[in-house]
């Protein structure tokens, strides 16, 4: 039951029931499961699961506040605390580089965060485009889940916004682990973070060619930034496109971009 | 004739590409009990494409009987030009009834006299099998935390994305993904597992063990 060396992952498996691949890729799938034993079994089994699912009365869930609401509120207090900051000290800061550390809201890129595409060079704004500010993580809390302690303790550095402490423990995830992808896309999007892009740009690479996980899209995301801090614009524009056609938590801030692009290359 | 079962399957492992070119050629001959291992082998695959396409288990009951009655039909007739890839033939046959579906046509199945004895061809799933099935996919729901039901819920019966769910839960997004991608392997593991430990039925034959 176990000898298919093309074992789908999860998300595929999960798209093609819920209809989401392209055509051509369904069918090649749908003839493959029709030879492969190991395949059908896993496509039965969810469709099982699915259909049970369906039957099953909805939970009530509890009312949230939403997540956009949430960053909405912590940056709005956090400008507010720096402003206060900035008062008291009475003293104007000279024009900062326009790429962000972290601590930007990155739910709201298109708007207060995001440079002026304005500037006499198109190079220029594009690497002014550039988000270089790391991406929110939340150790999960799955109960019976064991995350790799060098996984935990990097991710503990990364919240901490200790890049080289994170650098140096997601480096020492082994290979097969399955916080290994994980581990990569962080430990690229802090190389990234400390301007060593060659670095970064391996690593969120591995990620984005690695195939369906939950960093795949967010790794595009980031290795366009990395073409735009480069000024590598033809990159940047394709990488973000790819990153739109994933239709994820992204796409909005790709076609922001895209279209600061397009606007560049309009007043060239 | 179909022979010694223990042979059959020991042979489809083997060689798959061999058993397809020989199941052809032997209902082209006129073997039923070909034909039976044909539609006992292909039942579950053709039910599976079709309930992925339709999402809808009575009209999937319904398109797969006629999948099956084409393919045999064009099987007997010898219209099977490479009987080696049989499965992608299936499958071919599959999308033309589903297409035919899809664009509301009043198909007909050619007209096939079923064998009496062919009970597989009737396509009643076996009542004990689909018990077993229901009670392994209960187990593996029940095994999940009740949020990562929700999201799976979701996700599977919704078609929501992990922005919507998180909005819907009070999550991040990415904590959905994962708890996402995580519960669908623990569901697959689960099942395949109590598949593996209660009866097992071999593709190749369709024959219980």
């Amino acid at each position: 039951m176990t000898d298919c060396k093309e074992l789908p992952g999860e998300q595929f498996l999960l798209d093609y029931l819920s209809g989401e691949l392209p055509e051509s890729e369904t069918v090649r799938f749908e003839e493959h499961y029709f030879a492969c034993s190991s395949c059908l079994a896993r496509v039965e089994a969810l469709q099982d699961v699915q259909l049970k699912l369906r039957a099953q009365p909805r939970q009530l869930y509890r009312a949230p506040i939403p997540w956009p609401v949430r960053f909405a509120v912590i940056g709005a207090i956090a400008a507010m605390v720096l402003a206060v900051a900035f008062a008291f000290h009475g003293r104007h800061q000279g024009q900062q580089p326009s790429i962000a550390a972290g601590g930007s809201t990155p739910e709201k890129p298109g708007s207060a965060s995001m440079p002026s595409v304005q500037s006499p060079s198109i190079k220029t704004s594009a690497a002014q485009l550039a988000d270089l500010a790391l991406p929110p993580f939340q150790m999960p809390q799955l109960r019976g889940e064991r995350s790799n302690p060098d996984f935990k303790s990097g991710m503990t550095g990364y919240i901490n916004r200790n890049c080289p402490a994170a650098i140096r423990d997601l480096a020492r995830v082994p290979a097969g682990d399955q916080d290994l992808t994980a581990a990569r896309f962080y430990r690229g999007v802090c190389l990234m973070q400390e301007k060593d892009f060659a670095g970064a740009f391996t690593r969120l690479r591995s990620v984005a060619e690695a195939g369906d996980s939950p960093q795949q899209e967010a790794a595009l995301y980031y290795l366009a930034q990395i073409a735009l801090a480069e000024n590598d614009i033809p990159t940047a524009r394709h990488n973000l496109s790819l990153v739109i056609s994933i239709r994820g938590d992204f796409e909005n801030r790709a076609r922001a971009q895209l279209v600061h692009l397009s606007q560049g290359d309009a007043g060239k | 004739m179909i022979g010694d079962t223990s042979k059959e399957i020991s042979l489809a492992a083997l060689d798959p590409a061999k058993e397809n070119e020989r199941l052809v050629a032997s209902i082209a001959a006129g073997d039923r009990d070909a034909e039976q291992a044909f539609a006992l082998r292909f039942m579950r695959p053709v039910r599976a494409m079709l309930l992925a396409r339709l999402r809808n288990p009575d009209i999937a009951a319904d398109l797969l009987q006629d999948v099956m009655v084409e393919s045999i039909s064009a099987l007997r007739k010898g219209q099977v030009r490479e009987p080696a890839k049989l499965p992608g033939f299936v499958a071919s046959v599959a999308r033309n009834v589903l297409n035919s579906h899809f664009r509301g046509a009043a198909r007909q199945p050619e007209s096939l006299e079923l064998p009496e004895d062919l009970q597989a061809l009737k396509l009643e799933a076996d009542p004990m099998e689909e018990e077993q099935r229901e009670s392994r996919a209960i187990e593996a729901i029940s095994s999940l935390e009740s949020v990562d039901r929700s999201i799976l819920q979701m996700t599977l019966v919704d078609g929501l994305k992990p922005a919507a769910i998180a909005t819907r839960l009070g999550l991040n997004p990415d904590v959905v993904r994962q708890r996402k991608l995580r519960a669908t392997r623990k569901i697959i593991d689960l099942v395949n597992r109590l598949s593996q430990t209660g009866s097992v039925v071999h593709l190749t034959t369709g024959r219980r063990t």
